[in-house]
């Protein structure tokens, strides 16, 4: 059992998914999903008219220019997300939430209110020849690489449940996305994911 | 599935949004100041266009803010959406929207 004074954090897809392949079984997946563990994420809301102030200091400290339109921008292992006007989700590869979000504070704190997130969202990643396909079951964008390009983000439900998507790279050939749901709405939203893959075929790695 | 432009995400599907009611609605300055008819003019009283109507909008399942449209009611098009505080844009008619 866990020492009770340190507790593991724990995947909210922990008891309901399956590593390997699922669904159709024959030729190569058609979706492929990982979730991201790794990643410390946290939430930033401008306070009363410091938007400018904010986004002058974050790229004077990361050089990253905050997006005023439903984009992301990224560089090395740290990234920005836009969620809505004058709020942004910030995210930083291999680091740890409560520390992450200190830091945050404490160099931005006067013009912002910041909230670690590192728990209280899963984030999938995912790609696949049929990856489009599958989203469209549940989500009602148009998300033809013409229309939402690398780099677009979008706040909107997926199979009715609050999701943040955005358009990554290709991963090889194939398109890949990132998903954010609410923990709470995980196993639900987990559900979509391998019913809407079983006919493409599946990889849970 | 009707598409609605919020000024800050851009189309999406009308099940996202929560209409307001009436927009542009004034909260009295000094609301002690009225006599009961005034202020129930204030807080109940709408008007109920055939034709061009400004709304009030929530991007509820998005980005949640609140703006503002201009909708047909006849024909339930939306004509014109745009950020709130910002003035009405000059449409009266159908025609004008195009």
């Amino acid at each position: 059992m866990a020492d009770a004074a340190s507790p593991q954090a724990r995947s909210a897809l922990a008891d309901v998914w399956h590593h390997g392949r699922q669904g159709r079984t024959d030729g190569m997946a058609g979706v492929r999903v990982v979730e991201r563990s790794d990643v410390a994420v946290a939430s930033i809301a401008a306070r009363k008219g410091q938007a400018a102030a904010l986004a002058t200091k974050i790229e004077a400290r990361t050089g990253l220019v905050l997006p005023v339109t439903p984009r992301l921008v990224a560089a090395d292992h740290l990234s920005f997300t836009w969620t809505a006007p004058g709020q942004w989700v910030a995210m930083a590869d291999g680091e740890e939430g409560m520390a992450f979000a200190d830091e945050l504070v404490a160099d931005l704190g006067s013009l912002a209110a910041i909230t670690d997130q590192t728990d209280g969202r899963t984030i999938l990643r995912l790609s696949g020849t049929h990856v489009r396909e599958m989203l469209a079951k549940g989500c009602m964008l148009d998300l033809h690489d013409t229309v939402f390009k690398v780099g677009d983000t979008a706040v909107t439900p997926i199979a009715l449940i609050t999701a943040q998507i955005t358009r990554l790279g290709d991963e090889g050939s194939v398109a890949a996305f990132e998903l954010a749901v609410m923990r709470s709405f995980t196993q639900s939203f987990w559900h979509f994911i391998e019913v809407s893959s079983a006919e493409f075929g599946l990889d849970v790695s | 599935m009707l598409l609605i432009e919020c000024p800050h995400c851009g189309p999406r599907a009308e099940i996202e949004f929560r209409c307001g009611g009436e927009a542009h609605i004034a909260r009295p300055a000094d609301p002690s100041a009225l006599d009961d008819n005034a202020w129930a003019e204030f807080l109940f009283y709408r008007s109920s266009p055939k034709g061009v109507h400004a709304e009030r909008w929530n991007h509820a399942h998005g980005c949640q803010r609140w703006f503002n449209a201009l909708r047909d009611t006849m024909s339930d098009r939306i004509l014109a959406t745009y950020p709130a505080g910002a003035a009405r844009p000059n449409i009266t008619t159908i025609e004008a929207a195009r």
